[in-house]
């Protein structure tokens, strides 16, 4: 290997730290309206290397490089090819070094041309790197080679739509990088070694850093193509050892990291695994926290640097702040769904078999728990169980056990709302609430007192109506609408319960009638914002409802019949005056239908209760009428 | 969706692409745009290959902007007067609208939006429109007001365009929002303006400032989103106060699609190799994860009523930004809403409130024409097919549906039970006392109702022979009433105008009759307005109805296209407006038969005759100048000298029918008395039931207490029964009960016991007694209620009688009016008929619509 020696490989290792430094470091300072100048530049010389290395070896013997295009015209080297051109050339063989190093300039050119982006080029590239390593075997030297080539490969065409041939190249590197580290299993060299002199070889832990780096790329790439072939529990598996190698090997960036596990657990969330959500939320938190302390509103004002960072810091921390609330808004609202009976009351039936189901699955959680998968290098292990301990992951089933779920959603709702402030960040600040309204509301159902149930609805609406008021409905029109519709369903669900209580403690007092006819006006009165929500600005009800209201709005029109309804008077007048609104409104349901056929499939149910009443109800009402004109003419 | 227009545009070949002998692989059609893959097509020259080459496209406006030359050549000018002319109309509408270009680098995104020095673009155009509008408009000098902002966004930065150099070297400008305002881009300058030349000064001071960076690909492609934002306020007097209209117009110049889109797999490749800590891209796979399952898993609960989704999740909707390939976008509708950390990127976020709601948008996508083209110009066509998909949609959780639904039912169940057991002649105690009786009254005259006025308004018209032969008067004394036939199949209008009270019947005769407006070639038998016909075959009695085409015939609100049978009682609607009720006697009779049959005793004749009187259009024949009457046979309209003697018999029969009532009134007292009577024994005798059974109770109890003790006390236990289930309205049925006193605790024994059943009994049989006591009482009250009802009738119809008679004279003439004559041209119109004077209709506004008669046994 005297050449490595010479003269001219120091010029081709010079040029190649030239390039790479070009490639990696230069190109970010490239202006914006010449994006790819040091691109450019590196390219040319790989170029160069990729010429000087050819010129090295011609000569020797019948090197005809099918897949080089160029011809050998240069003197050749030392070196001792004298095998030629055999099949399965020994990495460490001259001629496999040979070719992995025409490979890896290959490759690079080929990464250069993708990065600049001309694809076409850039996979001819690639492809003769593939061609040129066909011919070796898997070796330390050339192992990196073999599935960086194909990590690359696999991007441009998933780039280009073709996920299957993606898929192909990505698996193979998967399956080489578990074959080579069952049989060999020693830290290969990397990639940018080809060009560097052997003093300079990379120590051991470096070699297994990057190595292990190339792998997690594949997996990462390959969580992509599972997701674009819809395999999307693959796809999360996939996600997930990513995450895992990134902290196990410590390449991460902490805030970047946190997100993407907070964003994992929502995923699992929706799969209603509560645990490996628990885990992965746990994980952020902690690791959220190793990005440093939150430089103060003071260090803020004074450098544009700190007041970024600290934005970002808060920005991110309230989001998985927001991750958490959403954890326990399901797992509430899951318990919710399987404890409650037809009527979305405490079934407990129910109760009492989830009480016992759920003691025989500890176990089996238990020991499932350990073939999950676990984030956490051995100094942030400890403090992802500590933080898991805070919450429990299965369903609650009683009230005490749902409160403390819904108490920790609280405090990552204050948390979450210090940096969504509603002066700014409108729509978060917002959604944040209507989370804190949703887990009243779950926590609610758990509550077996009607009064103190009532209340925790009082707060729901105490939290919204102000804000519902203050929005400007032109610009957060669909917040608005939203805020509406569940002010009246709240007003609605406390009207139940006022009438509940009165029944219970069998008097319908003066006040309580009142009570319970101002929540009833109450909610209709937020349906009718809500309706009138739909209006055109001249105050016109579209002929048409748009598809995304449909729905809503004729169920507002249904409820609104209901309620009117509903209101108590001793007044027959004004029974009559109540139960015409209601008439109409159903009406209204029923002719839209009939006018608008298409609507009928979006409110069935609602259309064929409608078209009930507006059949029955005038028989009420003419016996109001019939009862008034009898009281008042007789 | 109609708040969201999308748009193609198609550029000419550059140089390059002519060199290749400009090979075009699209084609544009009206509102289609058919993409062809010609590489596909060399390739495979000659294999017969079976892959479809061909895709298309549909949008709401296509233009083909290739070479000038061509007939269907869409210039600037075209373009913005679709495009540019809606953005102005729905600004002074006081929407916001966004106008979006979208498309490949070099396809003429920045051409369309912003044009040449020669040929401007959509922005100076509308620019250019909005100060012209308002000089067309100078209703005041200072009527409107426009301000201008123009910013880009770089890499996620936001810069202000229009502040020049000083700048520059500042942070990115912060998107916020305001409750108030709405969002906003902090530090943004505004600029306003006051004519068009300032308006495009900015515009080209900005562009100069925007970041065109040199590739060697490409010879000049926008790297940025440009947001040229135009804020116009007019002023207006509303209900004479000063009020403003605030609409937003944005004009946005997306970069090069490939780079806008954050999803772009190009990014990972840059950080693939060179920043190996970061994954940015594994964000969006995971949050891309996330929301699927979000989406995919929409559970049946009980709650899947509320299909829409639910409230809090709508970032799931947000995300599924302008960028983030609309067909994802929408369509959750699943229960579970998770939060994806994701930030929207700067573009969506600062238009959120363009995407959806109250605003108007626009996308217009350009394309190159090529077939070097092909993938891109098919992917921003796909994107394009999507783009409605970007638009927020409202999501609203409606969780108490279930509950409401289930009210409802016991509610309509009630009803309906109701109305049953009035059918079945069978009061049974568990209908609330309230709701029985007159109710279902009202059923049942409705339903006969409308037969009732028909056949009175045509038996006043018609000569006595013509009656006899279609008519058949059936006066039934047993049934205290008579029933009037028609025996031809006809249709009665029905008027959807509450306030219209002319009824319209028209003859089925025997063969065709058809339907439709008069100024047709033939003549149809009826006259509708608008364009609805159809023809209805009477063929012995079976009535098919025949929709023609160009019209809508529904029968029962269902669509008919083939001829159909009609039914008695159905209900047609043809065009849409007119609607008919379809009667056809023959089929009625047997029905009514048999319902009569399921009634026993009663009949509803005595409504039918209620309902003609109390009706107040029923005086509108022989009133003098009631000329709005229009009796409207479908052929041979009476004969004018006819009617007067029609009168003159209609005021006989009025006479009869005054007798008949009055008869009728006698009946019904003394059936209600042999009612009561037999109800009040049946009474009685349940009463003595019961002391017998206390009494035998006693005696056992007696025997047994007697054995176990000798203490006797069992009258005390059933005393404290009654005093508990006394029902305020029921005091008077507490005799059973009258051995009462103090209570006394009975140690616990079998004696006790087996009081404690005998006591439970006895309140069970106290309790039946009580209701079937209150039971009489109202039935009682019903009796009275009805007599004074059918007192006032009678009363009504006296003076009705009356009054017709006093009338009678100067009715003589009127029938004789014009009216009859022109009636081929007036059939089918809906009198209108507005009285004051006639008793019933004072009637009638108290009971809006049905006379109510108390009628239960």
């Amino acid at each position: 290997m005297a050449s490595t020696y010479s003269h001219e490989w120091r010029a081709v290792c010079d040029k190649f730290n030239n390039a790479q430094d070009l490639s990696e470091v230069e190109s970010r300072k490239d202006p914006e309206n010449d994006p790819f100048r040091s691109k450019y530049k590196a390219r040319e010389l790989l170029r160069e290397i990729y010429c000087s290395l050819k010129n090295f070896d011609v000569g020797e013997n019948e090197s005809v490089n099918d897949e080089a295009d160029q011809r050998p015209t240069e003197q050749p080297v030392d070196g001792g090819m004298e095998e030629g051109f055999g099949r399965g050339h020994c990495g460490d063989s001259p001629a496999g070094s040979r070719a992995a190093k025409l490979g890896a300039v290959e490759y690079y050119l080929g990464v250069n041309h993708v990065e600049t982006e001309e694809l076409s080029a850039g996979e001819e590239h690639l492809m003769n790197c593939m061609t040129l390593l066909e011919k070796c075997s898997i070796s330390p030297e050339n192992v990196s080679l073999f599935i960086q080539v194909r990590n690359q490969l696999g991007i441009l065409w998933a780039g280009r739509d073709e996920i299957e041939k993606a898929q192909g190249f990505l698996e193979t590197a998967e399956a080489m990088y578990i074959r080579y580290m069952k049989e060999d299993g020693q830290p290969p060299m990397d990639l940018t070694e080809f060009f560097v002199a052997e003093e300079e070889a990379l120590p051991q832990q470096e070699r297994t850093k990057r190595f292990e780096m190339a792998y997690t790329h594949t997996l990462y790439y390959l969580a992509q193509v599972y997701k674009n072939l819809e395999q999307y529990e693959k796809a999360g598996g996939y996600c997930h050892s990513t995450l895992q190698r990134q902290l196990k090997f410590n390449q991460f960036i902490p805030l970047e990291w946190a997100i993407n596990a907070a964003t994992l657990s929502q995923y699992y969330i929706t799969k209603n695994l509560y645990m490996e959500g628990r885990h992965c939320l746990s994980a952020a938190s902690v690791i959220a926290d190793l990005a440093g302390e939150v430089p103060s509103e003071a260090a803020a004002q004074e450098s544009e640097a700190e007041a970024e960072k600290r934005d970002q810091l808060r920005q991110k921390r309230a989001e998985i702040a927001r991750c958490w609330i959403k954890y326990c808004l399901n797992l509430l609202q899951d318990a919710k769904k399987l404890l409650e009976d037809n009527i979305g009351e405490l079934d407990m039936d129910r109760q009492a078999e989830l009480r016992a189901t759920r003691l025989q699955e500890e176990e089996e959680k238990e020991r499932g728990r350990k073939s999950a998968v676990l984030f956490g290098s051995t100094d942030t292990f400890d403090s992802i169980c500590g933080l898991e301990e805070k919450v429990s992951c299965v369903f609650p089933v009683d009230f005490e056990e749902a409160r403390a779920i819904f108490l920790v959603g609280q405090t990552y709702v204050n948390q979450a709302k210090e940096y969504f402030e509603m002066d700014g960040h409108v729509t978060d600040h917002i959604e944040i609430l209507q989370d804190h309204s949703a887990l009243f509301k779950a926590l609610a159902f758990f509550e077996e007192d009607m009064e103190r149930r009532c209340k925790m609805h009082k707060r729901r609406v105490d939290m919204m109506e102000p804000i519902c008021k203050d929005l400007n409905a032109q610009y957060y029109l669909l917040v608005c609408r939203q805020l509406q519709f569940e002010l009246a369903e709240t007003y609605y669900e406390m009207m139940d319960l006022k009438l509940a209580v009165a029944n219970k403690q069998d008097d319908l007092d003066a006040h309580t009638v009142k009570k319970f006819n101002h929540l009833c006006s109450s909610s209709t009165r937020f349906y009718q914002m809500f309706l009138d929500s739909v209006r055109s600005p001249e105050g016109k009800w579209p002929e048409k409802l748009e598809d995304e209201v449909l729905r809503p709005a004729l169920v507002a029109k249904f409820r609104v019949a209901r309620l009117h309804s509903r209101l108590i008077s001793s007044s027959k007048t004004v029974q009559l005056e109540n139960l015409n609104r209601s008439l109409e409104c159903y009406n209204f349901v029923v002719q839209y239908c009939k006018d608008n056929p298409e609507a009928k499939s979006a409110i069935e149910t609602e259309l064929e209760l409608s078209e009930e009443m507006v059949s029955l109800l005038p028989l009420k009402i003419n016996r109001l009428q019939a009862n008034l004109a009898s009281s008042n003419g007789l | 969706m109609a708040n969201v227009k999308v748009a193609i545009r198609v550029r000419p070949l550059n140089a390059r692409e002519g060199v290749d002998g400009g090979r075009l692989a699209v084609q544009v059609e009206d509102k289609l745009v058919r993409i062809k893959n010609t590489k596909l097509d060399g390739r495979q020259d000659g294999h017969g290959d079976s892959r479809e080459k061909v895709l298309e496209f549909g949008f709401d406006y296509c233009y083909w902007s290739v070479a000038p030359e061509e007939p269907h050549y869409a210039s600037q000018e075209e373009v913005f007067q679709d495009l540019g002319v809606s953005v102005l109309a729905g600004a002074s509408e006081g929407y916001n609208v966004c106008l979006f270009a979208y498309g490949q680098t070099g396809t003429g995104k920045t051409y369309t939006m912003m044009g040449t020095q020669d040929s401007m673009g959509l922005t100076p155009r509308i620019c250019q429109g909005l100060f012209r509008s308002d000089t067309t408009f100078p209703e005041g000098q200072n009527s409107s007001r426009v301000e201008i902002s123009f910013l880009e966004i770089y890499n996620e930065r936001v810069r202000d365009l229009l502040r020049g150099r000083e700048q520059k070297k500042k942070a990115s400008l912060r998107v916020r929002e305001h409750p108030e305002k709405g969002p906003y881009v902090q530090d943004l300058s505004q600029h306003v303006v006051s004519d068009y030349k300032q308006a495009v000064e900015l515009l080209e001071e900005g562009i100069a400032n925007r970041i065109t960076a040199a590739t060697h690909i490409h010879d000049a492609s926008s790297r940025s989103h440009a947001i040229f934002t135009i804020q116009y306020t007019q002023a207006i007097l509303e209900n004479n106060l000063p009020s403003e209209i605030v609409s937003k117009i944005h004009l946005v110049d997306l970069a090069g699609s490939e780079r806008a889109d954050p999803h772009y797999c190009r990014d990972r490749l840059t950080e693939g190799s060179n920043i190996n800590k970061s994954l940015v891209t594994l964000g969006i796979v995971i949050s891309a994860l996330a929301q699927n399952s979000q989406m995919s898993s929409s559970c049946q609960s009980i709650n899947s009523v509320a299909s829409e989704g639910d409230a809090g999740s709508t970032v799931g909707s947000h995300t599924s930004s302008l960028s983030g390939g609309g067909g994802g976008g929408g369509g959750g509708g699943g229960r579970r809403h998770c939060f994806i950390p994701y930030r929207d990127s700067v573009l969506t976020w600062l238009l959120k409130d363009s995407l959806g709601g109250n605003s108007k948008t626009i996308m217009i996508a350009t394309v190159s024409p090529s077939c070097r083209s092909y993938n891109e110009t098919l992917s921003t066509l796909r994107y394009a097919a999507h783009a409605r998909n970007i638009v927020n949609k409202p999501r609203v959780n409606e969780d108490a549906s279930v509950r409401l639904i289930r009210e409802l039912r016991e509610e309509i169940d009630r009803l309906k039970s109701m109305l049953l057991s009035f059918k079945m002649r069978n009061p049974s105690p568990s209908l609330s006392d309230e709701r029985d009786g007159s109710l279902s009254d009202m059923v049942l005259q409705n339903e006969l109702k409308v037969d009732q006025l028909t056949k009175d308004w045509s038996e006043s018209w018609r000569d006595k022979k013509e009656l006899l032969e279609q008519y058949s008067v059936d006066i039934n004394r047993d049934r205290a009433g008579f029933l009037i036939h028609s025996l031809l199949p006809h249709l009665i209008t029905l008027d959807r105008d509450v306030l219209s009270t002319g009824v319209t019947f028209y003859h089925l005769r025997e063969g065709v009759t058809s339907i439709g407006p008069q100024d047709k070639l033939v003549e149809p038998q009826i006259v509708l307005q608008g364009g609805a016909t159809c023809e209805i075959e009477n063929q012995s009695g079976v009535v098919t109805l025949r929709p023609l085409p160009g019209s809508v015939c529904m029968v029962n609100d269902r669509e008919v296209t083939e001829p159909c049978r009609l039914a008695q009682g159905s209900v047609i609607t043809i065009g849409g407006v007119h609607k008919f009720r379809f009667n056809h006697p023959a089929e009625a009779a047997v029905l009514r038969e048999r319902r009569r049959a399921s009634e026993g005793a009663l009949n509803c004749s005595y409504s039918d005759l209620r309902s003609s009187t109390s009706d107040p259009r029923l005086g509108g024949e022989v009133v003098p100048g009631q000329t709005g009457y229009c009796v409207a046979e479908g052929e041979d309209p009476a004969s004018k000298q006819q009617c007067v003697e029609d009168q003159v018999k209609y005021v006989e029969e009025r006479r009869g029918y005054v007798e008949c009532l009055r008869q009728e009134i006698q009946t019904e007292q003394r059936r209600a008395e042999r009612d009561l009577e037999s109800e009040q024994a049946h009474l009685r005798q349940q009463h003595i039931d019961i002391q017998q059974w206390i009494l035998q109770e006693k005696q056992r109890l007696a025997a047994i207490t007697l054995e176990e003790r000798g203490t006797q006390e069992f009258g005390v236990q059933t005393d404290p029964i009654p005093s508990p289930i006394l029902d305020s309205l029921l005091t008077e049925g507490s005799e059973g009960s009258e051995e009462g006193c103090g209570q006394t605790v009975a140690p616990p024994s079998e004696v006790v016991l087996n009081r404690k059943k005998v006591v439970q009994e006895e309140l069970l049989r106290h309790h039946a007694l009580r209701r079937a006591e209150s039971r009489f009482r109202r039935k009682r009250l019903h009796y009275q209620l009805e007599r004074i009802a059918r007192k006032r009738h009678l009363l009504e119809a006296k003076r009705e009688l009356q009054w017709l008679e006093k009338a009678l004279p100067p009715g003589l003439e009127s029938p004789a009016s014009p009216e009859l004559g022109s009636s081929s041209s007036s059939r089918g119109r809906q009198p209108v008929l507005r009285r004051h004077s006639f008793s019933s209709d004072l009637l009638s506004r108290l009971y809006p619509q049905n006379t109510p008669i108390f009628r239960s046994v």
